[in-house]
């Protein structure tokens, strides 16, 4: 059992020393196809790609800096805004809230 | 306490684009990574169809989507300065894109390569400076995201001769886009002071923040053109 406990304890001193560097280069982040956001999406939320892709190109008065950049390859077509406020513009578990809507006032 | 913010009139812009060409110039953007564009369309029915200029860069929210990704995920590369601009260090940026991807307006941009502004042609502008003679955010770096910084070379050159009430007003202490617009379209100032020309042209014009409801309080203004998306 002490034995255990040792093994344990060393492996617990070894591993702290590391979460904070793991942490603070994002680990292995990435925008790609089979980066860590598609997997979130895809295959964690078990999101389709027209969730949030569109198959039309953004009409020409989105207000996005780059709106007529080519697409990465492979691409199933543009992102809208839009789409990611629907599910991280309001309060829930499922998606963290990037954005700060304004919540309605509660009636006393 | 200074809190900076932009006006575009876009009634008055007539998209000739120096905004674009004076912040390339200063900032050495490259075409893969702009820091500033001007998004163009037409608006009305025919005969009576209009084209709406709408100049685009960071918007320097008071609570940015970008820095609420990055903060979130451990990074902790972007930051909000005491003047309210929102800037990023390449030092710390993994390149990782969540900011561009979470920022409502595509703002921030991945550099993929750092290449020469005007490539056969000599460096322009900070390009000819050794990079530890330069501002930290004119020493670009491959695989980071940049981004428009409100000029910060200036702003923090402000901060340090003490002259951040001459913001919006000296040459060397404004953005360089706010300098050059040919119709005086663009104006920056601090809107904490009820009596800056920048609060007083807010008010008297109406002018809205783009994309509002992301609530992220974008801190530029835009009066808007007749018809033109908000």
């Amino acid at each position: 059992m002490k034995e255990i406990l040792s093994i344990a304890l060393l492996g617990a001193a070894l591993a702290l020393p590391a979460w904070p560097a793991a942490a603070a280069d994002g680990g292995k982040r990435s925008m790609a196809e089979k980066g860590s956001f598609h997997r979130i999406h895809k295959q964690k939320e078990k999101l389709d790609c027209e969730d949030c892709h569109e198959e039309q190109p953004l009409p020409d008065n989105t207000l996005k800096l780059r709106l007529h950049e080519p697409l990465a390859k492979d691409s199933p077509g543009p992102v809208s805004s839009e789409s990611c406020h629907e599910c991280h513009g309001k309060k829930q578990k499922k998606a963290v809230n990037w954005y700060a809507p304004k919540q309605p006032r509660q009636q006393p | 306490m200074t809190r900076l913010a932009r006006l575009i009139d876009m009634k008055k812009c007539m998209g000739c684009r120096a905004c674009m060409s004076a912040c390339a110039v200063e900032n050495h953007f490259t075409p893969d990574a702009p820091w500033n564009v001007m998004i163009e369309y037409e608006v009305g029915t025919y005969p009576q169809v209009r084209k709406v200029y709408n100049p685009m860069a960071c918007m320097h929210c008071e609570k940015p989507a970008c820095k609420a990704a990055c903060d979130y995920i451990g990074v902790k590369a972007i930051r909000k300065t005491e003047l309210g601009n929102v800037v990023i260090d390449y030092d710390k940026c993994n390149g990782c894109g969540y900011c561009a991807s979470t920022c409502p307006y595509g703002v921030p941009q991945l550099n993929k390569e750092v290449k020469p502004l005007s490539p056969g042609k000599g460096p322009l502008g900070s390009e000819a400076l050794p990079l530890a003679a330069r501002h930290p955010t004119h020493r670009k770096k491959v695989r980071a995201v940049e981004k428009c910084t409100f000029c910060a070379h200036k702003l923090d050159k402000a901060v340090a001769d003490g002259k951040v009430d001459r913001i919006g007003k000296d040459h060397e202490y404004t953005p360089t886009c706010d300098l050059v617009c040919p119709v005086q379209a663009r104006m920056v100032g601090d809107i904490d002071d009820p009596q800056s020309d920048i609060s007083r042209r807010i008010k008297e014009t109406n002018a809205v923040q783009l994309l509002k409801k992301f609530g992220t309080s974008p801190q530029v203004f835009y009066v808007l053109e007749e018809g033109a998306s908000s």
